[in-house]
């Protein structure tokens, strides 16, 4: 109890220090804000181009614009006013595909004038723009500068995502770090963005590298599924219903059992080292469990850090873990290699060579298989065995974990984006202990069925399986930290 | 020191941290006091601090540029001194530069950093005297430059701060005792600046330029400094009639700094006298759309009404109303310069004297103070009032002449014809230019005077 009131309060502490944004003006009443979203698809560009004036501005641009001089913009004076400015400002973005020169064309427009602060409003003009690309047989690079509003002071944005296309790579953050220029985020002891150009390269296919939440860029490994996508997206909806929260909880147990079944991050060497070790339908649960703990603390870890400093860099987090897991597999791999090599070799002792003592051997092996736990049964597994194998799973955060956390974050729902990043942990343990609990269950039957028909292979499989397990997971681990690190 | 005007209120507005020119050199004041303390401040963190690798690299360009450094350097490292002290002065130079009260708030979370992290450190101490001043909190700055004075008698910045806050409260004995203290300690570009003011005050227009002049040798190899330095000089060259002069220190100060919003005013007001209305307008103009200053604003404001161009005049006051209305939203009174654009454009003359009223009581016997009171009191057709505090107004012999054209209207007001000829005599001789939206009618009551009235007065 007293634990979980800790967690409870931990969990405070990071909302409370992520803190809630704020939609004051972070460079001051003078301002206009920027912000260009791009996405890429297969045959053309869109840019939602938002601009955000401050009072002030707000103030002149309605001056600007009011032709009858009744000092309010109708319909007209107003559809005018976009229409202008929205040309200009397509004309100031200059695009390149494929080192090509591309026209930006206005789609739509819209302008509304929040309320500001002393009784005054401010404005926001949204351009909706397009261009067609050439579509392209093999990869293209899409670069954008901005060059709107040059000597106006304020924030500058760009961010880019893709649909029904590969975004290959990409200097600019897929998702707005002020809620598209209506909640910046408010310590102000920080540079404001000035973000005005962006370079992206697309490929054709489906998926898009992550809806990376701002300010970490490329940080995540590439490769984050589609659902992870739309799921951040749900994330992102604007309200946040019950009804919308259970389901989005429900999702993220969904998305967290879909991870753990997904090939990659050591799955199947903790599965095959479940059989070979012949560990109960319980201690599948406990491995499951261990994964699913670490895996959990691990993202909220990361996440928090990732939230609060700059310091680490997670594109050189990431490798490194990987090694740290693959070689913490390789480890025990080598353990169980060990164990089953002298086990097998008492166990030939047995049959083979009878005037050897049984009983010296067993308690070799005894000492061998269970070195630092000889309490246990020396064929099952120890509960303290679990932890290491436990760890190693889980050491790697999944991307798509940690972008749902810091999608919440960067929304300002740290709250919801921790219950998810737990739901996500309930789905991922779920599910690796349904398999394990599977294995092991196929493993008993098979065992049966093998010494009902034919006792001498049973033997032989008993011999064999630990020795073909271990070798699994000692390899399964290098090949791990291999990949991680040439991914370094 | 009269207390009974006083209260413990935190007053505030008008970015001036320093000698507090009147309108049109108000601007180039605060800017060039801005930089100056700046500088002054860069320094002094500098050698009082040792170990301030952030403080130690040229600054960068813009005021931007250095604030976004500053901030990487205190992300980096929290427990650098150096670094919230200089950003609470980064902040407040900005705050003054851009007149956008956001930057109060932000420069006065840093020094309460620095607080934090060496309470007592005087480095932090006269950052927050220097925010005081911006804060037009004058006792505050006084009280915390005395602190400082005490504890270490060579600080120059801690005397120039004195200099300003007695300048500011109208002890103007005690401004130039404490102005001499700090010309001892370091006769560089604050002390002459500040010496240059304190001469203009008391009448001595030739001597407030030579000082600018030898500061403008003295510092000629400080960039931004330099610049505004040579817009305070263009300033006094355009008060003294040098129009050529004048015009050349503004044109070198932006070759420096093109983005010198105080030496654009000015180019703006030397093409105005010259006759060139419509170029005045269109500087104006685009230095109002990066800048929208209210100074600047009312300046162009004012040109576009003498050219009949009345709904732009009235866009461009209204401008200046919201930038005032968001400056009261944020705890800042706006007081003398709104106290006098108040009283010249706008339609309530009881709610200018209401602010003319404020401007007095956060600078008691300041000379400005004064005059914005009386003024205000003279559209509201009370002359007999505004009658003693013209008189104490007038009291150092400033060659100013907006004041003395104040005066002279104050004068003829309350009967007093033959004092209101000396005052518009004294107008006309110093700078028949003095300003676009007095001179016709300047023109006019030299008519009723029976002075004789120069071109610059004739009717739009």
């Amino acid at each position: 109890m007293r634990r979980l009131a800790g967690v409870a309060l931990g969990a405070l502490a990071v909302v409370a220090l992520l803190g809630e944004p704020a939609a004051a003006h972070p460079l001051g009443n003078f301002t206009t804000n920027t912000a260009a979203a791009m996405t890429v698809h297969p045959d053309r560009l869109d840019i939602t181009y938002i601009v955000d004036l401050a009072e002030i501005p707000a103030l002149q641009a309605v001056q600007r614009a009011d032709a009858d001089g009744n000092d309010t913009l109708d319909a007209a004076e107003s559809r005018r006013y976009r229409t202008q400015q929205c040309a200009t400002l397509a004309d100031g973005l200059r695009l390149q595909a494929g080192g090509k020169p591309t026209p930006l064309a206005v789609e739509r427009s819209e302008l509304t004038f929040p309320p500001g602060q002393a009784g005054l409003d401010t404005m926001r003009l949204t351009c909706a723009l397009r261009a067609a690309l050439p579509s392209p047989d093999g990869e293209t690079v899409v670069a954008l500068s901005d060059t709107n509003l040059p000597d106006r002071v304020g924030w500058r944005e760009i961010t880019a995502t893709s649909e029904g296309m590969t975004l290959l790579d990409s200097d600019v953050p897929t998702t707005s770090s002020s809620g598209q220029l209506t909640a910046y985020p408010q310590d102000q002891l920080q540079s404001p963005l000035d973000q005005r150009s962006a370079t992206l390269r697309v490929r054709p296919g489906p998926g898009s590298a992550a809806q990376t939440p701002a300010g970490l860029g490329n940080a995540l490994p590439g490769g984050v599924d589609r659902l992870a996508e739309s799921f951040t997206a749900l994330v992102s909806a604007r309200s946040l219903t019950p009804a919308f929260a259970l389901l989005a909880v429900g999702l993220a147990l969904l998305l967290g059992s879909l991870h753990a079944l997904a090939p990659g991050h050591g799955k199947t060497v903790v599965a095959a080292y479940l059989v070979g070790r012949e560990g109960s339908a319980q201690q599948a649960l406990g491995l499951g469990a261990t994964v699913a703990v670490t895996h959990t603390m691990g993202v909220l870890a990361l996440g928090v850090l990732l939230s609060v400093t700059d310091a680490i860099a997670p594109q050189r987090l990431y490798p490194l873990l990987g090694v740290a897991s693959g070689l913490l597999f390789a480890g025990v791999g080598l353990l169980l290699l060990r164990q089953a090599w002298s086990a097998r070799r008492s166990g030939g002792h047995d049959h083979a060579h009878g005037h050897e003592h049984p009983h010296d051997d067993h308690a070799g092996a005894h000492d061998h298989v269970d070195g630092h736990d000889s309490s246990h049964h020396p064929r099952g597994l120890s509960w303290r065995s679990l932890v290491a194998p436990g760890l190693a799973g889980g050491l790697v955060p999944s991307p798509s974990a940690l972008v749902v956390l810091l999608g919440g974050i960067a929304l300002g729902r740290a709250w919801f984006g921790v219950t998810l990043v737990i739901a996500y942990g309930v789905g991922m343990a779920a599910a690796l202990v349904g398999a394990g609990y599977l294995l092991v269950r196929a493993r008993e039957r098979m065992t049966r069925r093998v010494a009902g028909h034919r006792p001498g292979r049973l033997v032989r499989l008993g011999q064999v399986l630990p020795l073909v397990t271990a070798a699994l997971v000692t390899t399964g681990g290098l090949v791990l930290a291999a990949r991680a690190m040439a991914g370094a | 020191m009269s207390n009974t005007l006083q209260t413990g209120r935190a007053p505030a507005d008008l970015p001036v941290r320093a000698p507090a020119r009147h309108h049109r050199g108000r601007l180039a004041a605060t800017a060039v006091v801005a930089v100056l303390i700046g500088l002054a401040l860069g320094r002094f963190v500098f050698t009082d601090a040792a170990g301030a690798p952030s403080i130690a690299r040229p600054g960068p360009q813009t005021p931007q540029a250095r604030i976004a450094a500053l901030e990487a350097a205190v992300e980096a490292n929290p427990q650098d001194l150096p670094s919230w002290q200089a950003l609470g002065g980064a902040y407040t130079d900005r705050a003054i530069y851009s007149s956008d009260p956001t930057f109060y708030n932000l420069a006065d979370r840093a020094l309460d950093r620095a607080a934090e992290l060496e309470p007592g450190n005087l480095s932090t101490m006269l950052g927050r005297a220097n925010l005081s001043l911006s804060l037009h909190d004058f006792r505050a700055a006084r009280r915390l430059g005395g602190r400082i004075v005490a504890e270490d008698p060579f600080s120059a910045e801690a005397h120039g701060v004195l200099v300003d806050a007695e300048v500011e409260l109208g002890h103007y004995r005690a401004a130039t005792r404490r102005l001499e203290q700090m010309l001892e300690v370091d006769p560089g570009l604050p002390a002459l600046s500040r010496t240059s003011y304190l001469r203009e005050l008391h009448g001595d227009l030739d001597g407030a330029v030579l000082a600018l002049q030898q500061a403008d040798v003295a510092g000629a190899s400080r960039g931004p400094g330099a610049a505004t330095v040579l817009t305070l000089l263009g300033d006094a060259l355009r008060k003294r009639g040098d129009h050529d002069a004048a015009r050349a220190a503004y044109e070198r100060a932006l070759r420096i700094y093109p983005d010198l919003a105080a030496a654009e005013v000015g180019t703006a007001r030397l093409l105005a006298s010259d006759g060139d209305r419509l170029g005045a307008i269109r500087v104006l103009e685009a230095l109002t759309q990066r800048v929208p200053e209210s100074a600047a604003l009312t300046l162009l404001g004012e040109l576009l009404a003498l050219q009949g161009r009345d709904d732009e005049a009235a866009d461009a006051f209204a401008l200046v109303e919201a930038t005032a209305a968001l400056q009261r939203n944020a705890g800042q009174d706006t007081d003398l310069e709104m106290a006098l654009f108040a009283a010249d454009h706008g339609d309530d003359p009881a709610a200018a004297v209401a602010l003319g009223r404020r401007a007095w009581r956060d600078r008691p016997d300041n000379i400005y103070a004064a005059d914005a009171l009386a003024w205000t009191l003279h559209r509201a057709g009370r002359d007999r009032q505004a009658l003693p505090l013209m008189r104490r107004a007038l009291r150092l012999g400033t060659s100013d002449a907006l004041l003395r054209y104040h005066a002279a209207e104050v004068f003829a007001g309350a009967g007093r014809d033959q004092q209101a000829r000396r005052q518009l005599r004294e107008a006309r001789d110093t700078d028949p230019w003095f300003s676009p939206h007095h001179q016709p009618a300047a023109g006019a009551l030299a008519r009723r005077l029976g002075l004789q009235a120069p071109a610059a007065w004739a009717r739009p």
